[in-house]
């Protein structure tokens, strides 16, 4: 039996934006013991004040997660100030938006360290305390993309592959271990609104945009609660994951012409953007919302709506200037 | 990797006049391995240390006496007083060859402890002050009781009958003594006075320990810290020992 998630305490990499900003409001919520977890150690001490206003506990750990020490650091800093930890989730995440041969080789490899070995690391780092415990619940934030790929970012869709392996490899091994209050759970999710395309690199190009459908964060959010409450091994978030997976486990070949075609056209914004390589490698100040704006883009009123705020936005009309999510 | 749990033994020696009875780990440490003694509380023995005890045997060397009155140790006629028990417990530990010790207590065990603390501070190298009682915005009887009570259905339940055993070893007019000798501590008085670095440790359901008298402690302590365990309550040292020791593990490994 998992213990309630007010008993918990919990730790998410790649707390200061996006997804796992919306899940640690989410955990605070519920008066859960948070360790927050990103490079930017003025984002996590606002999110840290944010959860203990909600009821939760939080400090906030600046933490690189492909440092294994760090991440060593950060397991024992929940151990040391806490005496317990109960939730560990692998949640930090880049990617990189580019041909396959284009893509700086740097970026490429430094993708798959970030996504692969900062999971690997972290469930390196919490598995001993799990066991020590008897109990805990390690999730690994994946993406569809790891059951349905896409071109033009074969970096982040082998990460995603890989840490679906990973999730099921733990999983085999903890039941040969009769560690039967430890879990290991791969999340899903379709494409979501977050920063993550402002923060991914870019040799395109062209500008990114999330892919339609777009879901919100605080639905992955809900998810991960969910999972704490009552884990399984894997859940997709987004009704559309269901379809693109069992078009990829069903019809392969159109699988892969369809979505190469979609991606190609429905990926990219009809604007040019210069080459970057995003928050790769340094984090970026800006874009540490949870929404990245991309929810409306697709909804015709939406788009007229966000064209009026631009406008006013230029023209320097103070109305809309609070609002920096569009 | 599972805590190896270490074996203890029981060992009696005559302090102050009192047959004591300690459990005392049983394993082998290095010579240099720092020594912990835990103090037990209200009416209860070192029974009830067990549990941390044996976590702690393999890396430390780890003492739980029984003051006199309680658990194993002789029962005098005459009932100590807090004064007196600490007095006791400074001899125990000329009587044990323990020339400085770290000091873990529960409840009770806390007062014991900042009353060794004041009366002979070098014989304290450091203490974990676990569920430091009683809250002086609420001493008196009633409150306290209620405050147990509610406590009672967060700790492991096999604690009962390691209490029900104590409280009838040490009986009725020394139960009401001891509770009488808690109230009357005025151990706010006390803190500022304990100069060595010291751990206070909440279980977030603790009851008998609100928050805010745990903060009041720490901020009297010259060197308190405070660290709040969630999901447990007020006798972590029997319901949640990997807990507490993982938490006094980083306490004495900071310089």
């Amino acid at each position: 039996m998992p213990r309630p998630i007010r008993d918990s305490v919990i730790v998410i990499t790649g707390a200061s934006s996006g997804i796992g900003k919306a899940t640690a409001l989410a955990f605070a919520q519920q008066g859960a013991t948070l360790l927050l977890a990103a490079r930017q150690a003025d984002r996590l001490q606002e999110l840290a004040s944010e959860c203990r206003i909600l009821g939760g506990q939080a400090i906030a750990v600046p933490t690189e997660v492909t440092d294994e020490a760090a991440m060593n650091d950060l397991a024992k800093r929940a151990i040391d100030d806490f005496g317990r930890l109960d939730v560990w989730m692998n949640n930090a995440a880049v990617s990189l938006f580019a041909r396959f041969e284009e893509a700086p080789i740097e970026a490429f490899r430094r993708v798959l360290e970030v996504n692969i070995f900062g999971y690997v690391y972290g469930a390196r780092a919490a598995l001993p305390y799990f066991r020590e415990q008897g109990s805990g619940i390690l999730i690994n934030m994946d993406s569809i993309v790891g059951a349905a790929p896409q071109p033009y970012t074969s970096a982040y869709v082998m990460s995603k592959y890989a840490i679906r392996g990973l999730s099921d490899c733990l999983r085999m091994e903890l039941h040969l271990d009769q560690a039967s209050d430890i879990y290991v759970c791969t999340v899903m999710p379709a494409s979501i609104d977050t920063p993550f395309f402002q923060h991914a690199a870019n040799y395109t190009g062209r500008q990114t945009k999330a892919l339609d459908p777009v879901y919100p964060a605080e639905k992955v959010a809900e998810a991960v609660v969910n999972l704490v409450k009552k884990p399984q091994r894997e859940v997709l978030v987004g009704e559309a994951g269901y379809l693109l997976a069992l078009q990829e486990t069903f019809t392969p070949e159109l699988y892969e012409r369809m979505m190469a075609q979609q991606v190609h056209q429905n990926h990219f914004q009809d604007k040019l953007a210069p080459d970057t390589a995003g928050n790769l490698f340094e984090p970026m100040p800006e874009y540490t919302g949870i929404s990245g704006g991309w929810e409306h883009t697709s909804d015709p009123t939406q788009q007229a709506w966000k064209t009026v705020k631009d406008t006013a936005r230029q023209l320097g009309l103070p109305i809309f200037s609070a609002d920096g999510s569009s | 990797m599972n805590r190896r749990k270490g074996r203890l033994a029981s060992h009696y020696s005559i302090a102050n006049g009192y047959n004591i009875h300690t459990r005392v780990s049983a394993e082998p440490v290095p010579a240099d391995a720092p020594v912990i003694v835990l103090v037990h509380g209200l009416v209860i023995s070192s029974r009830y240390m067990v549990p941390t005890a044996e976590l702690l045997a393999p890396n430390y060397r780890v003492y739980a006496p029984d003051l006199p009155g309680y658990g194993e140790s002789e029962k005098p006629a005459h009932l100590l007083t807090l004064p007196e028990l600490a007095e006791t417990l400074h001899r125990w530990m000329d009587e044990m060859a323990i020339e400085r010790a770290v000091f873990l207590g529960n409840s009770l065990g806390c007062q014991k402890i900042v009353e060794l603390a004041v009366r002979h501070p070098e014989r304290v190298e450091r203490a974990i002050l676990q569920g430091p009682t009683i809250d002086r915005h609420a001493r008196n009887f009633p409150i306290q009781f209620s405050r147990i009570l509610i406590d009672s259905p967060h700790e492991e339940s096999s604690q009962v009958f390691v209490q029900l055993y104590d409280y009838w070893k040490a009986g009725f007019p020394r139960i009401v003594h001891t509770i009488r000798m808690a109230l009357e501590d005025p151990i706010e008085q006390k803190l500022p006075q304990v100069k060595v670095p010291t751990l206070v440790v909440r279980g977030s359901l603790d009851p008998v320990v609100p928050q805010k008298w745990a903060e009041e402690v720490t901020r009297l302590l010259p060197q308190g810290q405070l660290k709040v365990i969630p999901g447990v309550a007020h006798t972590i040292n029997y319901s949640a020992p990997l807990e507490l020791v993982r938490v006094v593990e980083a306490f004495l490994r900071e310089e």
